[in-house]
């Protein structure tokens, strides 16, 4: 028992210099926890607030310090009940907010480049811009027709390109089109014989030679089945019935080929060559 | 004006939301948003716009004669809901759909529609003196407050159909934390990034599969799946920013859409669009067809054909609005215990094939145009499989197919949740990583509409 009593006094003696420290719960851990978790949770969400505030905020004060009215003279905006009962007033805002974007072009290009994030393309669209096809000299607006298996797929193709100052020729090809201007827009369609008349009612919107930025649309009136064949090395405007026609009831070439120097793809010179050719 | 435009999420409404920062009263606030909700919908269009905010005056006085007659003389107060679905009836054909006027009618208002609000706007209108009516909520006295709720220009896009008894304790007291705000902008510039960048990519591949000259069978196929695509990325666009603009403001609303589900076929389906306005038509039928499954069926496919037009008054919404109530009211004479025994995949390809056929009648005004649609997706008429158009689309636009498949697809959708968690729970660095990487792709996202709306708008 005194040796007992003598081990607790050196017990003692060794802890006396030490502090009492509080005894820890798993509660006081979680909380702690917890408190640390939220406390990220604010910091992180006042980032959030910051950087979208500052973006928004930079966007806001780029198109408002752009907007200006020192381009429309000394008429200004004049505020009155009556043009702002009519929305002339804030219709006149509108215009101007839109129309004095600074730095128009970036944006544009911007805009074109933004797109390739989408998915996949080929090129960028400046090159595309120059790019005519090798093996397509068409002309302008020229829709040329092609039979193909691909892919398992079997698939006419019909396209309509915008094509530089090349001498336009007829030609007939199977073969698909290897490189295409990222401009065109290749229809699959099937060869029919098209009449002058439908020629005529026909719809086609070509681009120029410079800069094609909208293909050629097909007609919503070629309820029948077109076809139109260009033949090579000719600058007279034929058609070939093909192999795969039922009863071709009249043949014609729908874009002719056209002189070097007419190289604009308009409709109405479309139509003004066929009717020439119908005439010859 | 709409939340999409340039001219309203960087000018109208930082201002409104810097400026209901600068006091912290209610009425303040609501002042503002009145005064901010007044400039949003007149934008180019005042005189017919502030008329139908006029309309709140009528609807006042109604919902206070309902909220005394509702106890003791039931038929007095159910006149004066007739009233009231009258007037807002009256609104509705006159602002929302003055397409069904003549040009040269004075009721045509052309040149004076309001955008695309005032068919929200009445129903929220109805709901208001449809819930006094049946107890929801409590009239409401100061017209100050129901002037707040009703020309709020927070729902007045795509919904949601906010009911007052819902709103009324925010209208008259709130406060916009941080959280609210991060949330907030979060909301907002996602739901901008879909109505801006995702809806009209499905336009894109929608075009090229069904307008074309010469219909094919994947085009039909995938045009009219992207036709949906458009439909519900532009609709939970408009829902985002208007949840998010409620946010900034210190509403918290319910989403106005859920996760797109088969697990209760086609009714479950359709319910996960639009669900708050399609709450209150349930509500409002349950009046006349009690607890009878049958009438309850039958309301269901009345249900359906009126909320269909309310969408649009014609004649294929019409048309799809009743096959689509003849399925649901058959699907609601199924028991719920044979509906669970139908396996998931089963359920799926049902809704989906009966969902196209359905709905895709909504993208027809004609129905030879129909038609020929149907036809084509079983191949007759078709010649070829696919155009080089809608090819070229599809992969130009393949980045955003996936990701929108993602967003789309719940159980893609929740494992990738299920992963972003996991890499947030590990550590503080990983949340801190997972955070900030969240808060740079949404500025991304800003940046890139807000590029994207400058080009369209630009005069080069």
């Amino acid at each position: 028992m005194d040796n007992a009593d003598r081990f607790g006094e050196i017990i003692e003696e060794d802890t006396a210099h030490l502090p009492e420290l509080p005894e820890e719960c798993p509660e006081s851990i979680e909380a702690i926890e917890e408190l640390s978790h939220r406390s990220q949770q604010e910091k992180c969400t006042f980032i959030n607030v910051i950087v979208l505030s500052v973006v928004l905020l930079a966007c806001a004060a780029y198109f408002i310090a752009t907007t200006s009215s020192k381009g429309y003279g000394d008429e200004g905006n004049k505020f009155s009940f009556e043009r702002l009962a009519n929305g002339k007033y804030t219709a006149e805002i509108s215009k101007r907010y839109y129309s004095t974007i600074a730095y128009p072009d970036t944006i544009k290009s911007l805009s074109e480049k933004l797109t390739f994030l989408y998915g996949i393309r080929d090129g960028l669209p400046e090159d595309d811009t120059d790019k005519t096809p090798d093996t397509d000299p068409d002309p302008s607006g020229d829709v040329t027709t092609v039979s193909s298996d691909r892919e398992g797929h079997q698939e006419k193709e019909i396209t309509t390109a915008a094509t530089g100052g090349k001498e336009e020729e007829n030609k007939e090809t199977d073969e698909p089109k290897e490189q295409q201007s990222k401009y065109e827009t290749q229809f699959y369609h099937t060869t029919t014989e098209e009449t002058t008349e439908e020629e005529e009612t026909e719809e086609t919107t070509t681009t120029n030679n410079e800069a094609p930025d909208v293909a050629a649309t097909t007609t919503e009136e070629q309820t029948e089945r077109t076809r139109i064949v260009t033949e090579e090395s000719s600058s007279q405007t034929e058609t070939a019935p093909s192999s795969s026609e039922p009863e071709p009831s009249s043949s014609q070439k729908e874009s002719s080929s056209q002189p070097e120097d007419d190289s604009s793809s308009q409709p109405e010179d479309d139509s003004s060559s066929q009717t020439d050719h119908e005439a010859e | 004006m709409v939340y999409s435009e340039l001219l309203f999420f960087l000018g109208v409404m930082p201002v409104s939301v810097m400026l209901s920062f600068l006091d912290r009263s209610a009425e303040y606030k609501n002042l503002i948003l009145i005064i901010t909700s007044a400039a949003f919908v007149s934008w180019g269009k005042p005189m017919w716009c502030l008329l139908m905010f006029a309309s709140v005056i009528p609807e006042y006085l109604i919902g206070l004669g309902i909220g005394r007659t509702r106890i003791n003389s039931r038929p007095a107060a159910r006149l004066l809901l007739g009233l009231d679905l009258v007037m807002n009836l009256g609104i509705f054909f006159l602002l929302a759909n003055n397409a069904l006027f003549p040009e040269d009618s004075f009721l045509h208002l052309k040149a004076a529609v309001i955008p695309v609000g005032a068919a929200w706007y009445t129903a929220k209108g109805f709901s208001y003196c449809f819930d006094v009516y049946t107890g929801r909520c409590r009239c409401e006295s100061n017209i100050f407050c129901l002037l707040t709720y009703m020309v709020s220009f927070h729902f007045l896009m795509a919904g949601p159909v906010i009911r007052y008894g819902d709103a009324e304790p925010a209208i008259r007291k709130r406060s916009v934390t941080g959280r609210m705000i991060s949330d907030g902008l979060d909301r907002f510039i996602i739901g901008l990034g879909k109505s801006v960048i995702l809806a009209p990519c499905f336009e894109k591949i929608m075009t090229a599969g069904l307008d074309h000259a010469d219909r094919t069978l994947a085009g039909s196929w995938i045009g009219m799946l992207a036709f949906f695509g458009q439909c519900w990325f532009a609709f939970t666009g408009l829902c985002d920013m208007a949840r998010g603009l409620g946010l900034l403001s210190g509403f918290d609303y319910d989403q106005n859409y859920r996760d797109l589900s088969t697990g209760d076929m086609l009714g479950g389906f359709v319910r996960s669009a639009n669900t708050s306005f399609i709450k209150l038509t349930e509500d409002f039928f349950k009046l006349f067809c009690g607890d009878n499954v049958f009438f309850c069926a039958v309301c269901t496919l009345i249900g359906c054909t009126v909320a269909a037009l309310w969408y649009k008054v014609s004649m294929s919404f019409a048309a799809v609005g009743l096959a689509l109530g003849a399925v649901l009211m058959i699907e609601r004479l199924i028991p719920a215990k044979t509906k669970k025994k139908i396996p998931l995949a089963v359920k799926t390809v049902y809704v989906f094939l009966l969902g196209t056929l359905i709905l895709g009648g909504l993208r027809f005004t004609e129905l030879s145009g129909y038609k020929d649609w149907l036809l084509s997706l079983f191949g007759s008429g078709n010649e070829y499989i696919l155009t080089k158009a809608l090819k070229a689309v599809l992969t130009e636009n393949l980045f955003l197919i996936i990701f929108s498949f993602c967003c789309v697809c719940v159980p893609v959708k929740k494992l990738i949740g299920r992963g972003v968690t996991k890499i947030e729970n590990a550590s503080a660095g990983g949340y801190t990583v997972m955070r900030v990487g969240r808060t740079l792709l949404i500025g991304a996202v800003l940046v890139m509409c807000v590029i994207t709306l400058a080009a369209q708008n630009v005069n080069v």
